[in-house]
């Protein structure tokens, strides 16, 4: 059975205090659109997405692992999109008028095994709750230096006595996975950190301290003195 | 109770910032695979290579690392040849001269033609091909440039302390190599937290991923000779590693996209891809290449002199492939010219748009009805499919025809349909590595000394060449990686096995 609610919305416009950000300015209905996230209540930190022309795309973590804000802005008009676990909610605001155009879907689960974004929370949560800090660590088979960068990894979480968590390349195929003999490392399906840019690179690596996880990931491989270096200046 | 489904991508074209449409996997007809309009060949490959590599783009060759081996691989006969190395070989811009990283010990340097001469690999044919092995650049990731055009003068750059290149002559003398370095190693951006170096062919340019900036954006540096660097250009986006093309004005490299309008939560193997993206230093323009959807990839893409680019594709059967596009493919195609945002101006655009919607109808199930997404996706339709959709489908096609005022005809639709010129190889087979091959190919790199220890195995035992046995073979079934061997490199169980029992065959002898 397929549920489509639309529904075309007008807002009004609130005033817009203190939002502002150089990469939206000059947006389209850049009022309207500010006062939909401000009515949201949440700081934004919007990272790009590759540009066109004409269009920029923008998106930014919420206060909730797993909840991210889209942004489209195209000559004529801005598509905000507040994307949760459960719904999407796609808010279009077209020039002149800047009514917003609202369409939700209720999303389908997916059954998840491996790193995903409830156990990343559960990692923070913990990590708020005894104040400890740590890695995640994304490796490749099909990238050697993130084979040995997961090994050094580990020792150097053990000599520090930080938290390690392993996760790898979600595509990687079966035998070299068994082949690089990553004990304890699970399948990465955490889309919070998808959307931070965590897998452009093997290895890529990403921070927590008291709960809070670091907003962008460290790409590519660092040797082990060099990575001791990285990991005391962070945590 | 189950809800939704839209389930399509917004796949962002460059032509005029319209928006183009993928296909979503979930439906199961043979009609609803796309085909890159911008791709020329496809190399498929059966072993599971790393997915960083490297071209020689005058030999359409592509230097790769499969399964713990360095290869090149010729991308028009499928010959593949061994090198020395355990992972990221890259040739010198003309190809004279193979670079190989130690892990934290050396970066070596070896005469590509006396390797070319080698037909099964033995220690002491690497040792006599190596040029260079300098001691005093340990890092990895390394990319070269040609300082002078005619590659006499190099400079590679590698990942040490964040980036740090070195220059170097090479000299070809009655066929006989040289390489000498020229200078000391520099450190470049020095007061940056630079990542993913990459040097422009000219040598004068880098890009790199700036880790002191909020975010950590991929920016171009210009670079001085005495290291120091300014930043030239912030794409704003955190790309993978970048490749400039021959004359420095463009860029290419590997991006995640967001599947914004997924309405499944959430299987990141299907839920998330990589994208290849052309750039334009001169204009900020950018391109989109490939168009994956949920279960396949594209990485590491690298510029051919031609302009033509050559990435790693992961298709979702989970193959892998050498794919070499022609990124301006579309740029002089007729059917686009004056094409404008939100509609069609000529009868050809307005039939391959009705053939893209239909298509959409069909594979995505959605009412986005985007003229120029269609006409997009229609022109990424293999001409088979394009035929089956055009007669299985006809009749449907006529009526939104004829709601556009369109009399439609079947073989005109035909004759648009786009032609598919996409060449699928596959790798010859090759004879299996003998041990003794495979001990050489692992071990050769790193052990100078290897024809030595060779030697060794046929002289009289002795209790010192027990403990070496001993020690390497505990060395290459380790896991800790300040031990095991090869050093930064891999093996399988088969390759294991080979290795422990050519080892044991050392004793006692």
């Amino acid at each position: 059975m397929k549920y489509f609610l639309k529904l075309v919305l007008i807002f009004g416009v609130l005033p817009n205090i203190g939002y502002s950000n150089t990469v939206l300015s000059n947006i389209p209905c850049q009022e309207q659109v500010f006062s939909l996230l401000l009515s949201w209540g949440h700081e934004y930190s919007w990272s790009q997405g590759v540009n066109f022309n004409q269009t920029k795309t923008l998106k930014s973590p919420t206060d909730k692992i797993g909840n991210w804000v889209y942004m489209t802005a195209a000559p004529s008009s801005t598509i905000i999109t507040k994307d949760t676990v459960e719904l999407r909610q796609t808010f279009e605001f077209e020039l002149p008028q800047c009514v917003a155009k609202v369409e939700s879907t209720l999303k389908q689960e997916v059954t998840n095994n491996g790193f995903t974004d409830e156990k990343l929370q559960t990692l923070l949560e913990e990590s708020k709750k005894k104040n400890t800090s740590g890695i995640i660590y994304l490796w490749s088979p099909h990238m050697t230096l993130s084979v040995t960068g997961a090994q050094e990894v580990k020792k150097l979480s053990k000599e520090l006595g930080i938290g390690l968590t392993l996760v790898h390349d979600s595509r990687a195929e079966l035998e070299p996975l068994r082949r690089a003999s990553i004990s304890q490392s699970q399948v990465m399906n955490s889309r919070d950190l998808s959307n931070r840019g965590f897998e452009t690179h093997f290895p890529s690596l990403i921070f927590y301290q008291n709960g809070e996880l670091e907003r962008y990931p460290r790409p590519g491989y660092d040797n082990y003195e060099r990575l001791k270096e990285v990991v005391s200046s962070k945590l | 109770m189950k809800f939704t489904i839209l389930s399509f991508l917004f796949l962002f074209n460059t032509y005029a910032g319209f928006e183009r449409v993928a296909a979503v996997p979930e439906i199961d007809d043979p009609i609803c695979e796309l085909e890159n309009p911008y791709l020329i060949s496809k190399r498929e490959i059966e072993d599971t290579p790393n997915y960083f590599f490297r071209t020689n783009p005058d030999r359409n060759e592509v230097y790769y690392n499969g399964e713990g081996t360095n290869y090149v691989l010729n991308l028009d006969t499928g010959e593949r040849q061994s090198l020395p190395g355990q992972y990221d070989p890259v040739p010198s811009e003309d190809g004279r001269v193979l670079t190989t990283p130690v892990l934290q010990r050396d970066l070596k340097f070896y005469d590509m033609e006396r390797l070319r001469s080698i037909d099964s690999p033995s220690a002491e044919d690497y040792k006599s091909a190596l040029l260079l092995d300098d001691d005093e650049m340990i890092g990895v990731y390394q990319s070269t440039a040609n300082l002078e055009p005619d590659g006499s003068l190099i400079r590679v750059i590698t990942d040490e302390k964040g980036s740090t290149f070195r220059d170097y002559r090479v000299s070809t003398r009655f066929g006989r190599t040289s390489v000498r370095a020229d200078g000391p190693p520099t450190r470049v951006c020095e007061n940056r937290d630079i990542k993913l170096p990459m040097i422009s062919k000219d040598g004068r340019l880098m890009a790199a991923r700036d880790m002191n900036d909020t975010p950590p954006t991929t920016k171009i540096f210009s670079l001085s000779n005495d290291g120091s660097c300014e930043v030239v250009q912030d794409l704003g986006v955190q790309a993978g590693k970048v490749d400039f093309n021959y004359d420095g004005t463009k860029l290419v490299f590997h991006q995640a996209v967001d599947q914004v309008e997924d309405t499944d939560y959430f299987k990141t193997s299907e839920s998330t891809v990589q994208d290849i993206f052309v750039y334009d230093l001169t204009d900020g323009s950018t391109r989109k290449i490939t168009n994956n959807y949920a279960g396949a990839t594209s990485y590491f893409p690298v510029w051919n002199r031609d302009d033509t680019i050559v990435y790693i594709d992961r298709d979702t059967d989970g193959g892998f492939a050498f794919s070499t596009a022609n990124p301006f493919a579309l740029s002089s195609n007729p059917v686009l010219e004056n094409l404008e945002i939100g509609q069609c101006t000529t009868r050809e655009q307005n039939i391959l748009s009705i053939l893209g919607e239909q298509w959409i109808d069909i594979c995505l199930q959605t009412d986005h009805q985007d003229r120029q997404n269609s006409i997009l996706t229609a022109l990424s339709l293999n001409r088979s499919i394009c035929t089956q959709l055009v007669n299985q489908h006809y009749s449907q096609l006529e009526s939104m025809a004829s709601s556009r005022n369109i009399i439609l005809d079947r073989e005109e639709l035909l004759s648009l349909c786009p032609e598919t010129d996409v060449i699928e190889v596959d790798r010859e087979d090759e004879a299996e590595t003998t041990p003794e091959q495979l001990f050489s190919v692992k071990c050769a790199t790193c052990h100078a000394g290897l024809a030595a220890l060779n030697e060794a195995r046929t002289q009289s035992a002795s209790s010192r060449n027990e403990l070496w046995v001993d020690e390497a073979i505990a060395r290459i079934n380790s896991s800790d990686p300040t031990y095991s061997m090869p050093m930064g490199g891999s093996l399988n169980t088969r390759e294991k096995g080979q290795l422990n029992q050519y080892l044991q065959s050392f004793r006692g002898q």
